[in-house]
Order: structure tokens, then C-alpha cells, then sequence
């Protein structure tokens, strides 16, 4: 393993929670954050439960001062942001310089509906402020201003896999010794675009999701926003940092089969996964915990259990999927998966699927169903798999 | 079905095929037109967007859409109710 | 580690496809395009908007100047991604009220689906990414290239930089006064465009030019623009520019500010703009580059650009400057080999 990357903070919010202790209050309780849609204004209101976040756009910005206005793209991110920079101990060397990287699939598309709405009849309408902030650039460089963080900022998209590819480029630039302090992750918040296009596709679920489930139909879509900090070892020490563990492997790959699907072999999964055990110099025997992509849909679950069969068979680790509490956070959840990780590691936790009754035909994929803390979590892997083949595993390791 | 032909060529954008040379009990998938399950999905909307007529479970899809036959065949008998 | 341009594939407003340069001659610039069934297959080409198509086609051109098959890796950088297919979604969300929606306009309107398109157009496997951060998209997806490069990662790298400008964005865009329009007579046009490079570590025939550094500056001064300049320069031990290709756009500000970034290696007289060709786009910085490799492999600075080079004077290094309203700069400084 080449130099690793720390990761001293974390800053969250989904559906389950409005910071780090919320949402594990929520598993500690069992309590899923998909339910009832109530702020989305959809006609599927009724018809598919969503992963909300519990705020509205109003709260958020009277919590930090910000504008209603904003796209909620924007206050989430801000939200997570913030809370993660705030774990930073205060330094006097301004030499230190600092990134910020944000993974989003849709931008301000929130607001662009709205804007829609009007201009879709006649172009000279529409609140041009509605459609100021499309762009998935215009969040990320919202927040880097507001955090100070200016060095280094720029924004993927890759679909569902984008925050933890932010991730990854972050400790990449920390190694090659181009930024020394980086603030990583993803955001999304939910649309009518996005539910819509899911729903096109027939892989969104009535009812609570179940992944990695025989019975599963697909997915619950969910919002929120997950930010983690990174830093040399360099850095760490001169800040006395506590971190959660170390970055210790990545791995990005396409599984370049469809645009949509995964390959029935999991190729690009397997190759991403192969690839982060390998920078990690780990053993599959070595990891103790799979936070799996897990969306709920046959395709994904089936091939990414394929792939997990690829390379653990027979020793697999403890597994399971969180999108059946978060929901699908689509660009934000390798973030808040990689944030959900950390914990995992510092404080020995085991996240279940919410609920799981039939194991998947000719697969050995059992998950967890109770949360469990306390236990000796030294190494975890985080996969995130998007549309258009795009995939990214995250190994996490605890610091000796 | 001559119209039903039309409408796929259409909705599938399939630019170098001529409504009428697709036989009337072609494969569409796989072999045949090598249409695909997001074609799949677009016939749905097809079905749905000119005969009304929505297809509940898309495991339904591959014995509704297996050629235009079977899907002419489907539609007479579900506008029928 | 040395990184070389070693392909090309261009589709845009401002070169013809014999390679000639074309100002722009009205405010709003349309790409040459090419008849992109002679580069992709039909059954693939028939879900593909426009942005696609030429994305892919400029990946095909570039890998085959390079003379290669696969890359190493697929990086594409894009500010708005695939429009016409987002917009497509949109408009039938609103007209139909959220029923009878087509899933093909969705799953393409992703801003990855052209680095993914052109991933399955080339069975690639390999590491892939899409950068969407406004002007400086195709720059970040070069500074990831370059990062792999270090990382002695990869050997080859496929990155290109494309928008896409709609009848549709370009109302938008022009209600929100994306253009600027002075009253003086020379405006940058509306542009769009495509670019795809070939990156290697290896020095081959069809080289055209080592790139040898990318920064990127945001939220900051002139000052520090010219200090991150300053900085690049010296790192490359070159203490003066041949050629400075600027994506200067605004009009109405002092034309001084971007002279006041080069000033110290570069007069005003070596200063050229690329926009008037491509017209102004977030990765318009990708032509820029384009035209910066053609000139360094050909030697020859285009009458278009209306620079007098220094008889039998090489023009060794060039710098590509975008910005955009001052927000984030980006230099890309080349080198011939």
C-alpha cells in the first residue's frame, strides 16, 4: 500500500438523519427514512415512498442563513459541507492547500423544473433564478466559496457512482502531493426528473425496497448529502487529528455491457472491487464488512452479488445493503455510504439491510438484519456501481 | 398492423428499417430486429401512449412484444375491456 | 513524466474538416459535422443525440490518428452535458403532466452518457470519468489524466472536453446573459464543439505536442493568476511564451486585465484569441488546445490568428488561457517535441 490517506471527519444528511447521530440513532432504532413522499411535488405522491430528507428548503436555509431560493442541491450540500469542515481543528498555515470535490447526477434540476413549468409553453418565461444553478458546477462552487476551500474544486458525474469517485480523486491529488487538505463527497437532492426517469424504467418500488432479496422489484429513490475529510499523514499529525480510518484502496472500472444493466457477470463491479483490494494489499479474507451498492433492482443485486461471489467464495464477509434505510441517493451515495464506512471501522459497527427474507437464487449473499456495534471492523469495502457502467469500490482500513 | 409497424419504426428510431419490412411474426428481440430491454421499455410507452393500454409488469414484456403479431394480438384483445 | 498529444478529433465551429481555420461570423456558431454513420454502427447510432454522436465520432478520429484501439482510460469533461435529451425529458414531464415518459431521453441525458457511449463503442473496461464543473471541466479532466499519468497508471489516456449548444440552451443562456454583448463591433459568438486527445507517454509519429502543465485558479485576483503563471513557467524552465491563446470573452471590462496575466512573458503582440472560432462554450478550452497542438506540430501560425511570428524563430511553447467572468481561470501550457 502506497502512502495512505486519513479520513478525520465526516459531515451527513439523508433521510435518517440530519448529522452523524441521527443517523445512527436511526439504525440503532431500526428506522428506515423511506416513507410517505411529502415535500416532492409529484403525482406519484401517493404511489412511490421516497427517502426524504426531513427538512424543507426553509429550514435548511434559516439553519445556515442562507436563501430559500436556492436549489435544495445547494443547501444540502452546504449542510453536509459544513458540518464535515467543522471537524477540522483550526490551523494557522494558510500554506495548506485546500480542495473541495462534489459528486452530483442532476444539479440544481429542482429548480429547472420549476423553471420548466413556464418556459416549457413560452420561452420568454420562467424565473430565470430557477435555472441559474442547473449546472452541477454552480453547487459545488457555492459551497467551496463558502468553506474557503478554493485550490482545487471541481465536480464529477457519474451517475451513481460520482461521490465516491470525489473521493478517490481527492486522496489521489493528496498523494501526488497537489493538495494537502480535501473535502470530498456528493450531493443530490430528489426530482420529479429523476423519479420520473427511474420510474420509465420500471425499477422503482411501491413499497419499501429490498435489496439484495429474492422478491426484490427495484428501488426507493432517497436525497441527501455526505462529505469526507481527507489528509496526509503529514497533515493529520501536525493538526492532531483523530481519524476514522484511512483511505486504503480504490478501484474504478466500466463494465462497458449496457447503458443501463449491468453485465450478468458483474465484470465492471468485479474489476473495481479487484482493483481497490489490490492497491490495498488486502486479502478478501481480510475485509469484515461489505457495504454493498445494493439499490434494490434485480439487475444490480444480481450482478453485483455475482461479482462478490467472484471474490470472496467461500469466506464472505458481513454484508448489507443501507439504501434500505437512506434510499437511493444516486450521486451522493458513495458519500454517504464512504461516511457510513468510517463509522463502521471507528466504532465497530454493522449496518443490516432493514429487512431481507429470501436469498437470492444460486447466490451465497446473506445481509446482516441487525445493527450491531462493538465489533472488530478493520477493514470495509464500499461499492458504488452507476448507469453507463461506471463503477467504483472503496476500501477503508482502521489506522493501527 | 401496417400502422403498428409504423408506430415501432417511430418510437424505436430505427432509421434504417422500413415499416414494411418487418414480418408480421419477426423476433424483436435478441435475434430479428436485435431490439433491446430499453426498447422494451419505449413499447411500453408506445402501448400505452396510442391504445391506452398499460402493461402492469414488465416481465409481461417479452411474450407481449415477442413480434408485432403477438402485440397486435394483446392489444385487440385488451381494448376490447 | 512526459505526456504527449499523439491524436485528434475535432468537430466544431471554426475548423473545416480539412483543417482549415474559420472565424466566426455570426452570433451563434454551429459545428462542422461529419456524416457520423460512416463512424458508428446504425443499430448503435439510432438512440443517439447529437452530443453522443459526436463525442464518440471525435474519440474514433482521435484513437485513430494515435493509431491505437483502446485507451487506458476515458475522461470527458462537459458542463452541460447531453441537453437535448435532459431538455427532451423535461418538456414531455411538464406536457404530459409526468406520464408516457421516454426512458431513452432519461438514461441519456446523464452527463456520463458520452464517456460511458464511447466506453461501449470501444468495449473499454478501463477507468472512466466525466468532469462538470462550467469552464473548467475539460481542464479537471486533464489534471486527472495527468494524475494517472504520474501514477504510472496508464500508458494511453483518451480525454476530450464537448457542449453542446440547443436552440433550446441557447434561449436560456442568452436570457441569462451568458454572452456578452458589447457595443463594440468584434463579439465572441454562441459556440459549441467537441475535442478528443489522444494522451501518451510515448513519443510516436504522429505526435504533435507535449502538454506539459494544467492549473486551474478559482475565486482569486489577477495577481494570483499571474503568480500560478509565474509558478508553471518556471517548473517547465521556460521563461517565455511563443504564443498565448486567449478565451478572453468579456468585452465591456478593461481589455487590459488577461494582457496583465502574461505580461511577464508574453506581449501583447503574441496574443491571440480562440473564441472568435468556436465561439464560447464551458470547454471551448479544449479547441484552444486543438489549435495550440496544430500550430506547435505544423510550426505555421494560421493568417486567421493574425499574429506575424519572428521569421525562422521556432514557437516552441504556447499557453491556452479560459476564463470565464473571472470565476475560474485555467492555463494549459504546451510544448513542441
Amino acid at each position: 500500500m502506497t502512502d495512505p490517506v486519513f479520513l478525520t471527519g465526516l459531515g451527513i444528511i439523508s433521510a435518517i438523519g440530519r448529522d452523524v447521530n441521527e443517523t445512527i440513532d436511526s439504525f440503532v432504532n431500526h428506522r428506515s427514512g423511506i416513507g410517505p413522499c411529502r415535500n416532492l411535488n409529484t403525482i406519484h405522491k401517493d404511489v412511490f415512498p421516497l427517502g426524504e430528507v426531513k427538512m424543507s428548503n426553509q429550514e435548511l436555509a434559516s439553519l445556515h442563513g442562507l436563501d430559500a431560493r436556492l436549489s435544495r442541491t445547494i443547501l444540502l450540500s452546504y449542510h453536509a459541507a459544513i458540518a464535515a469542515k467543522k471537524t477540522i481543528p483550526t490551523f494557522k498555515n494558510t500554506n495548506w492547500r485546500k480542495g473541495f470535490i462534489s459528486g452530483s447526477s442532476v444539479g440544481g434540476m429542482d429548480r429547472t423544473e420549476f423553471f420548466f413549468e413556464d418556459f416549457c409553453s413560452d420561452h420568454m418565461t420562467g424565473d430565470l433564478r430557477d435555472v441559474m444553478n442547473h449546472d452541477c458546477g454552480k453547487p459545488t462552487d457555492f459551497v467551496a466559496e463558502k468553506l474557503g476551500f478554493k485550490d482545487f474544486i471541481t465536480t464529477l458525474s457519474t451517475a451513481c457512482s460520482s461521490s465516491a469517485n470525489s473521493i478517490m480523486l481527492g486522496a489521489r491529488l493528496i498523494k501526488a502531493g497537489k493538495l494537502d487538505l480535501v473535502i470530498a463527497g456528493g450531493v443530490d437532492a430528489l426530482t420529479k426528473f429523476t423519479l420520473n426517469g427511474f420510474n420509465s424504467l420500471m425499477i422503482v418500488d411501491k413499497e419499501q425496497c429490498r435489496p439484495l432479496d429474492e422478491s426484490r422489484v427495484g428501488l426507493n429513490l432517497g436525497e441527501g448529502a455526505a462529505y469526507v475529510v481527507l489528509m496526509s499523514e503529514k497533515v493529520m499529525k501536525e493538526l492532531n487529528a483523530d481519524p476514522y480510518c484511512m483511505l486504503s484502496g480504490y478501484g474504478n472500472s466500466n463494465d462497458s455491457f449496457h447503458q443501463t444493466a449491468l453485465s450478468n457477470e458483474g465484470n465492471g463491479p468485479f474489476l473495481a472491487m479487484e482493483a481497490a483490494l489490490d492497491m490495498s494489499g488486502l486479502l478478501p479474507t481480510q475485509i469484515d464488512y461489505i457495504n454493498m451498492h445494493g439499490t434494490g433492482t434485480q439487475n444490480n443485486d444480481m450482478a453485483e452479488g455475482k461479482a462478490v461471489e467472484r471474490i470472496f467464495h467461500p469466506h464472505y464477509p458481513r454484508l448489507s445493503s443501507t439504501k434500505s434505510f437512506t434510499g437511493h441517493t444516486l450521486g451522493a451515495s458513495g458519500g454517504v455510504e464512504a461516511v457510513l464506512s468510517a463509522l463502521a471501522i471507528k466504532e465497530g459497527y454493522v449496518f443490516p439491510n432493514y429487512q431481507y427474507k429470501n436469498p437470492m437464487n444460486n447466490l451465497n449473499i446473506v445481509p446482516e438484519t441487525k445493527f450491531q456495534k462493538g465489533q472488530n471492523i478493520i477493514n470495509v469495502l464500499s461499492n458504488s456501481f452507476g448507469f453507463g457502467g461506471n463503477c467504483t469500490a472503496l476500501v477503508f482500513s482502521k489506522v493501527n | 398492423m401496417q400502422n403498428l409497424k409504423v408506430q415501432i419504426v417511430e418510437q424505436l428510431n430505427l432509421k434504417d428499417i422500413k415499416p414494411e419490412d418487418i414480418g408480421d411474426d419477426q423476433p424483436l428481440f435478441v435475434e430479428g430486429l436485435g431490439l433491446d430491454s430499453i426498447d422494451a421499455l419505449e413499447l411500453i410507452v408506445l402501448l400505452q401512449q396510442h391504445y391506452g393500454l398499460k402493461l402492469a409488469k414488465a416481465e409481461d414484456g417479452p411474450e407481449v412484444f415477442r413480434s408485432v403479431l403477438s402485440m397486435a394480438k394483446y392489444i385487440t384483445a385488451n381494448k376490447a375491456k | 513524466m512526459a505526456v504527449y498529444i499523439n491524436g485528434a478529433g475535432v468537430i466544431s465551429p471554426g475548423f473545416s474538416q480539412l483543417n482549415e481555420l474559420i472565424p466566426g461570423n455570426s452570433e451563434r456558431l454551429y459545428c462542422d459535422e461529419p456524416d457520423y454513420s460512416s463512424f458508428i454502427d446504425v443499430k448503435a447510432i439510432r438512440r443517439m443525440s447529437r452530443i453522443i454522436k459526436m463525442g464518440v465520432t471525435s474519440s474514433i478520429l482521435s484513437l485513430k490518428e494515435a493509431g491505437l484501439d483502446k485507451p487506458d482510460a476515458i475522461i470527458v469533461g462537459t458542463a452541460l452535458g447531453c441537453l437535448e435529451d435532459t431538455v427532451s425529458f423535461l418538456n414531455k414531464l411538464v406536457l404530459n403532466k409526468e406520464e408516457l415518459l421516454n426512458p431513452t431521453a432519461f438514461i441519456h441525458s446523464t452527463h456520463n452518457t458520452i464517456s460511458s457511449q464511447i466506453a461501449l463503442n470501444l468495449k473499454c473496461m478501463a477507468y472512466n470519468c466525466t468532469y462538470v464543473h462550467r469552464n473548467i471541466s475539460f481542464e479537471s479532466a486533464l489534471i486527472d489524466a495527468m494524475l494517472l499519468f504520474s501514477e504510472s497508471s496508464v500508458d494511453t489516456v483518451l480525454v476530450g472536453g464537448i457542449d453542446e449548444l440547443t436552440d433550446t440552451s441557447y434561449q436560456i443562456l442568452k436570457r441569462l446573459a451568458y454572452y456578452n454583448r458589447s457595443t463594440s463591433a468584434e463579439i465572441i459568438p454562441a459556440g459549441e464543439g467537441s475535442a478528443f486527445f489522444t494522451l501518451s507517454n510515448k513519443i510516436g509519429l504522429s505526435t504533435k505536442a507535449e502538454l506539459r502543465s494544467v492549473e486551474c485558479v478559482s475565486f482569486t485576483s489577477v495577481d494570483e493568476v499571474r503568480d500560478r503563471l509565474s509558478k508553471m513557467l518556471s517548473s517547465a524552465n521556460i521563461d517565455s511564451l511563443d504564443l498565448v491563446l486567449s478565451g478572453r470573452t468579456d468585452r465591456e471590462e478593461s481589455s487590459s486585465k488577461p494582457l496583465e496575466i502574461y505580461r511577464d512573458f508574453a506581449t501583447s503582440a503574441k496574443v491571440a484569441e480562440y473564441k472568435k472560432f468556436c465561439g464560447e462554450f464551458p470547454t471551448a478550452s479544449a479547441f484552444g488546445m486543438h489549435l495550440a497542438a496544430t500550430i506547435l506540430k505544423s510550426q505555421i501560425i494560421p493568417a486567421q490568428i493574425s499574429i506575424d511570428p519572428i521569421a525562422g524563430k521556432p514557437i516552441n511553447n504556447i499557453l491556452v488561457h479560459n476564463n470565464f467572468k473571472d470565476v475560474h481561470h485555467s492555463l494549459i501550457l504546451l510544448s513542441a517535441c
